[in-house]
C-alpha cells in the first residue's frame, strides 16, 4: 500500500498534464512553438505570470506533436539537489531507461554526484540517443538552489543535440539565456502572447463555459480582465446560472488583484455550504487525493467530491490517468488558504498523521511543522532524518530543522540527538558537540519529557564513537557495553549502531576474533532490518579486517556476498567502493590480474560517481603494483605519480602512506636512491629530524593501520648498503625488521608480516647469510600457501624468481607445496630483465649526460635527427655525436639496439 | 502582442557590462557608468523582469533604483 501510493505519486509529477476537452485552440502559439523546433533551437522557455495557461498551451503543443514527451511537474520541495535530479532523471528514463542509470543509482543510496560528473554523465548518456525528445520542466521557477543552476547552466553550455528543453516559469529563469537568444537558440512564449484576445475570450466563454454572452459582455470582460485567463475563467464561474450576466459584468471594476478575489468569493459564495467547507478544508494539501482529503475533513465521500468539482471545472487538476490525484490551481489554493489560515492547524495535523502512516514523511514533517505540532515532527526528523540525508535531502532536512524554534530543540533530547547526527553525518563533530552534551543533560534530568532508552543508547554509541576516534578504546568500549544493557532488543537500528562502534573499538585493540564478531553483527542487523548500507558497512569492515590479516579466503566470501548485495538492491552507495576495491586487492594477491583490474575500475568509477578520491588514489597504488609485476615500470611510475597528484587534494593517513611507500618502491627500482630517502624524510613532520623507525616496546601490540612507511624505510636501507657496500647500517635494520615481524605475526598481520620477512629475507642475502635468506622465503610460503599469495613474491623482482627457483630444484620442506612455488614462478613477467642479465651485459662505464638521455628519449619517440635538432634547438651535427656518445655509452650499434638498451637498463 | 517595457535599473558601484551579461538571463546594457553607480537598460516584460531583478541579487548586485524608461508601442 505505502509503496503503491508513493510511486502514485511519484507518477503524478511525471505525468504529462491532460488537455481539458474544451479549450481554447491557440494556433498562432502552437506555431511559433513548432517553427521553434523545425528551426532545431534546443529551448524554449515559456514565461508569464500565474493564470496565464502556460501549462495548458504547452500540453496542448506537445499532444501535437510527432517527438516523444517527457514532463516533471515541479514544486517547491523540488528544490534540493538530491530530490531534483532524481526526479530529472526520472523523467530522462521515460524517454530512454539507460539515461542516467549510474548517477540514479548513486542518487538511491545518498549521493549526490560531483557536478562535474552529473553533467557529463547525462550529457553524454543523452547525446547517445538517436531519437529527438522534448523534456518539459514545468514551474521551474520554483528552483533557485545555486547548485541546481549551476548545473542546468551548464547543460544549456553543452547541450545534448537529441533533446529540446520547454522551461515553463512564472519568471525569467536565471541561466545564462541572454546568449541563447542573441544567437537565436531560444523560442519564447510570453505574457503577451498568452493573453487571449476578444475573440479567444468568447471562444472560451461561450464555447467552453457553455455561457451564451453577448459580443459586449465579452469585450468587457476582455478588458477588465486584460484577456488574463484565470480572471476569465472565474467570471465565466461567476456569471454561470445568473439571469442577467451584463449587471454582474459591469459591476467588476479595480485592479487585477481586487477582481480575483472577487471572483472568487463569488465563485465560492456560488456552491453549496457543504463544498465550501471542503474547498476551503482542503486548500492546505499540495496535493489531493479521496483517501487524504477523508482523513483531513473527516468525510467519507472525498472521491466523488474531487470528481465532481473537476467536472464542474472548479480549478482542480488532474494530476494522474486515473483521476485518484489532484491539486488546485494555484492562484486559486492561495486564495482559499488565505481564508483558512487561522482554522488549519488541525486539518495539518490530520494531513501529516495520514501522510506518516502511508510512509510519505516529507509531507507529513511539513504539516507537522504548519501545525506547529513540533513534538510530532520532531519525533519524524529523528526517526527519518538519516534517511533522508541518505538520499542526499540534505536542503530539506536543513530547513526542517530550522523551522522548529529554539526553545523546543533546548528541552528535547531527540531534536539535540537529530542535530548532533546531522552534524557528525557531515564529518563535523565540534559542531555536533554542544548537541551531544546538552542531550546528555537532559537524559540525566528525572523530569526529561522524553526518557527513551533508545534515545540513550545511541546517544551512548555516538559519544563511543568519538572516543574510538580520539583512540580511547577503553572508555568507549564501557559507554557501548552501556549502550547494549539499554538499547531494547528489537530496536535493531540502535543496536545495529553500538556493534559498528564494537568492532571498531576491537580492531582498535587488536581483538581479531571480537572485532569479527562484532561485524557479523551488524551485517545481521542490517539483514533483519533490510538496511542495505549497514549491512554493507559490515561486510566491507569484515573484508578489510579479514584482508590485513591474510584471511584471504574468508574475505572474499564476504566481499563476494556484499557485491551480490549490492547488484540486487539497484542502489550503489558510496560503500560500495570499498567492497569492490577489497574484492580486486584479493584478486591481485591471487594474481587473477584482469579480473582484479575489472573490479578496481568499477570501485573507481562508484567513486567517482559518489564525489570521493580514496578508491581513485588507493586504485593508482594497486595498479602501480600490477603494472610493476607484469614488468611495465614507466606505467608503474605513472600510476603513482597520478596518486601524488591527487593526494595533494585529501588522503586519508593509511592511503597517504601506502602512496608514499609505493613510491619509494619505484625510485628504487629506478635506481634513484637519493630521492626514495628525500621523500621518506619529508614523511617526518611528526617524528624529528630523519625518519625514525615505529618501535614496539615489550608487550606493545602494534597499532592499526600498521605503518607501511617502516617496510619502505628497509628497502631504502637494504639498497643503500647494496649501493654504498655498508653493512653496519643494514645489520641495525635487520634487528627492526626481526621487531616488526614479530609484532605483525602476534597479531596476525599476516600480509605485513610477510612482505616484512620478504624484505629481511633480502637483507640477510646481501650480508651473505644465505641460509638465513633462505629460511626468511620458506617463512613467507608457508604463510602465503594456505590463503594462496602470489603476487607478494612477484612484486619482489626477479631476485625472488631466482631463488624460488633454486628452491625448487632443491626440494624444499614438506610443508611448501611444489605446485605452490611453481605457480608463483609461472606468474613472474616472461620478458622482465632479471638484475644479472643487466649486469652480464653493459655495465655502463660513464653514465648519459641529461642531453644524451633527451636525445635518446626523443629517439625512442621515432623522430628523425633533423626533427631532434630542431626540437632542442641544435644543429644536425651535435645530434650525430650525442648519438655517436649515447652508442658508445650502451655498447651498442644502431638504433634499435641503444632504444632496447636503454630500456633494459631503465634509463628509458 | 508585445508587452515588453524599457526599464532602467540603477545598480551600487562600477559594474563592467560584459562581465554583468556573463550567465545573465536577460541583455543589459550600460546606460551611465560611474565609481558609486551604474545605470543600467533592458526591454524585457514583467515575468523577466522579475528573474532579472532576482538573478542580480543572487549575483550580490545592490539595487538603488528601478523605472520605466518608456513605454514601447504596442
Amino acid at each position: 500500500m505505502v509503496e503503491s501510493i508513493m510511486f502514485s505519486l511519484l507518477e503524478t509529477k511525471l505525468h504529462r498534464p491532460s488537455c481539458p476537452t474544451k479549450q481554447v485552440s491557440r494556433p498562432q502559439i502552437i506555431h511559433c512553438l513548432n517553427e521553434g523546433l523545425a528551426s532545431k533551437r534546443g529551448i524554449t522557455l515559456i514565461s508569464a505570470p500565474a493564470g496565464f495557461g502556460k501549462t495548458n498551451c504547452a500540453s496542448e503543443w506537445v499532444n501535437t506533436i510527432d517527438l516523444p514527451v517527457t514532463w516533471l511537474s515541479l514544486d517547491p520541495t523540488d528544490d534540493d539537489p538530491g530530490r531534483f535530479f532524481t526526479y530529472f532523471i526520472a523523467a530522462l528514463q521515460e524517454i530512454n531507461e539507460a539515461v542516467g542509470q549510474e548517477i540514479a543509482s548513486v542518487l538511491r543510496a545518498g549521493h549526490l554526484p560531483p557536478e562535474e560528473i552529473l553533467l557529463t554523465t547525462l550529457v553524454n548518456d543523452i547525446q547517445r540517443l538517436e531519437t529527438r525528445f522534448l523534456l518539459v520542466l514545468d514551474d521551474f521557477h520554483v528552483i533557485q538552489d545555486q547548485i541546481i543552476l549551476r548545473i542546468m547552466d551548464r547543460l544549456l553550455d553543452n547541450f545534448p543535440q537529441p533533446l529540446h528543453l520547454v522551461l515553463i516559469s512564472r519568471e525569467e529563469p536565471p541561466l545564462s539565456l541572454a546568449r541563447l537568444r542573441a544567437n537565436d537558440q531560444l523560442t519564447e512564449i510570453r505574457a503577451g502572447d498568452l493573453r487571449f484576445n476578444e475573440s479567444e475570450a468568447g471562444s472560451f466563454l461561450n464555447e467552453v463555459m457553455g455561457l451564451a454572452l453577448s459580443q459586449k459582455d465579452i469585450a468587457a470582460l476582455e478588458a477588465r480582465t486584460e484577456g488574463w485567463i484565470v480572471g476569465l475563467h472565474l467570471a465565466g464561474l461567476s456569471i454561470r446560472g445568473r439571469a442577467d450576466p451584463s449587471v454582474f459584468i459591469s459591476s467588476l471594476s479595480g485592479s487585477h488583484r481586487f477582481i480575483l478575489t472577487y471572483l472568487t468569493e463569488e465563485v465560492l459564495n456560488r456552491q453549496t455550504e457543504d463544498i465550501q467547507e471542503f474547498l476551503l478544508q482542503t486548500s492546505i494539501l499540495e496535493r489531493l487525493c479521496g483517501d487524504l482529503c477523508n482523513a483531513v475533513t473527516g468525510r467519507k465521500d472525498s472521491h466523488a467530491l474531487l470528481e465532481r468539482l473537476y467536472n464542474d471545472n472548479l480549478f482542480l487538476v488532474a494530476l494522474d490517468e486515473e483521476g485518484r490525484w489532484y491539486r488546485y490551481h494555484q492562484l486559486f489554493s492561495d486564495l482559499l488558504r488565505e481564508r483558512q489560515k487561522n482554522e488549519s492547524v488541525v486539518l495539518h495535523q490530520r494531513a501529516s498523521h495520514w501522510y506518516a502512516a502511508e510512509g510519505m514523511i516529507s509531507e507529513a514533517i511539513q504539516h507537522a511543522l504548519a501545525a506547529a505540532d513540533y513534538a510530532t515532527a520532531i519525533h519524524l526528523i529523528d526517526s527519518h532524518a538519516m534517511d533522508m540525508l541518505m538520499q542526499w535531502h540534505v536542503k530539506t532536512v536543513d530547513g526542517w530543522m530550522r523551522a522548529i524554534p529554539p526553545e523546543w530543540i533546548a528541552h528535547s533530547p531527540r531534536a539535540n540527538l537529530a542535530f548532533a547526527w546531522l552534524h557528525l553525518s557531515r564529518r563535523n563533530s565540534e559542531q555536533a558537540m554542544p548537541y551531544l552534551k546538552r542531550s546528555g543533560e537532559l537524559f540525566a534530568d528525572p523530569h526529561s519529557i522524553e526518557n527513551d532508552p533508545s534515545l540513550e543508547a545511541k546517544w551512548l554509541a555516538i559519544q563511543a564513537m568519538l572516543l574510538t576516534a580520539q583512540g580511547n578504546a577503553d572508555e568507549s568500549l564501557r559507554l557501548c557495553t552501556r549502550a547494549l544493557e539499554i538499547a531494547p532488543l528489537e530496536d535493531e537500528q540502535t543496536r545495529s549502531m553500538i556493534y559498528t562502534g564494537l568492532a571498531n573499538i576491537y580492531q582498535l585493540k587488536n581483538d581479531y576474533d571480537h572485532a569479527v564478531g562484532a561485524f557479523q553483527t551488524v551485517i545481521q542487523l542490517g539483514q533483519a532490518t533490510g538496511n542495505t548500507v549497514s549491512e554493507l558497512l559490515g561486510i566491507s569492515g569484515l573484508a578489510l579486517l579479514a584482508i590485513q590479516h591474510g584471511q584471504y579466503h574468508f574475505a572474499f566470501e564476504f566481499a563476494s556476498r556484499g557485491i551480490d548485495r549490492i547488484e540486487r538492491s539497484g542502489s550503489l552507495p558510496a560503500v560500495s567502493m570499498a567492497v569492490y576495491g577489497e574484492l580486486a586487492v584479493i584478486l591481485y594477491q591471487w594474481h587473477q590480474l584482469e579480473q582484479a583490474h575489472d573490479n578496481f575500475q568499477r570501485s573507481i568509477q562508484i567513486s567517482t560517481l559518489s564525489g570521493y578520491s580514496d578508491a581513485e588514489l588507493f586504485y593508482a597504488v594497486i595498479l602501480s603494483r600490477l603494472f610493476q609485476i607484469r614488468g611495465d615500470l614507466d606505467a608503474a611510475a605513472q600510476e603513482i605519480q597520478k596518486a601524488v597528484v591527487l593526494m595533494q587534494v585529501e588522503a586519508p593517513a593509511v592511503v597517504r602512506e601506502e602512496v608514499i611507500a609505493q613510491q619509494i618502491r619505484i625510485y628504487l627500482i629506478q635506481g634513484r636512491l637519493a630521492e626514495a630517502e628525500g621523500l621518506l624524510k619529508s614523511q617526518e613532520g611528526s617524528r624529528g629530524e630523519g625518519y625514525s623507525f615505529f618501535r614496539l616496546e615489550p608487550g606493545q601490540g602494534l597499532s592499526t593501520p600498521i605503518d607501511v612507511l617502516n617496510i619502505a624505510a628497509l628497502r631504502i636501507l637494504l639498497d643503500r648498503a647494496r649501493v654504498t657496500g655498508s653493512t653496519e647500517e643494514l645489520k641495525q635494520g635487520l634487528e627492526i625488521a626481526n621487531h616488526l615481524i614479530a609484532g605483525a605475526l602476534q597479531y596476525n598481520y599476516t600480509t605485513f608480516a610477510m612482505e616484512a620477512i620478504l624484505v629481511r629475507a633480502q637483507m640477510h642475502a646481501t650480508l651473505g647469510d644465505d641460509q638465513a635468506s633462505l629460511a626468511d622465503i620458506i617463512q613467507a610460503l608457508e604463510l602465503g600457501q594456505p590463503e594462496g599469495f602470489i603476487s607478494i613474491f612477484v612484486e619482489e623482482g626477479s631476485w625472488m624468481a631466482v631463488v624460488l627457483k633454486h628452491l625448487l630444484d632443491q626440494k624444499p620442506p614438506r610443508t611448501i607445496r611444489l605446485d605452490y612455488i611453481k605457480q608463483i614462478l609461472g606468474a613472474f613477467p616472461t620478458h622482465r630483465p632479471h638484475e644479472a642479465e643487466l649486469g652480464s651485459q653493459h655495465p655502463m662505464s660513464e653514465p648519459l649526460t641529461e642531453r644524451e638521455v633527451d636525445v635518446l628519449r626523443l629517439i625512442a619517440d621515432g623522430m628523425k635527427y633533423e626533427e631532434i635538432a630542431r626540437k632542442l634547438f641544435i644543429s644536425l651535427n651535435t645530434v650525430r655525436s650525442h648519438v655517436k656518445a649515447i652508442y658508445g655509452k650502451l655498447g651498442v650499434d644502431n638504433r634499435t639496439k641503444a632504444i632496447e638498451m636503454a630500456r633494459v637498463m631503465r634509463i628509458l | 502582442m508585445d508587452e515588453r517595457l524599457v526599464y532602467q535599473i540603477e545598480i551600487q558601484g562600477l559594474v563592467d557590462e560584459k562581465e554583468l551579461n556573463a550567465n545573465s538571463p536577460l541583455l543589459l546594457k550600460v546606460v551611465q557608468a560611474k565609481a558609486e553607480s551604474t545605470l543600467l537598460s533592458l526591454r524585457t516584460d514583467q515575468s523577466g523582469l522579475i528573474g532579472l531583478l532576482r538573478h542580480l541579487h543572487t549575483r550580490g548586485y545592490m539595487l538603488i533604483s528601478l523605472q520605466i524608461e518608456k513605454k514601447t508601442v504596442l
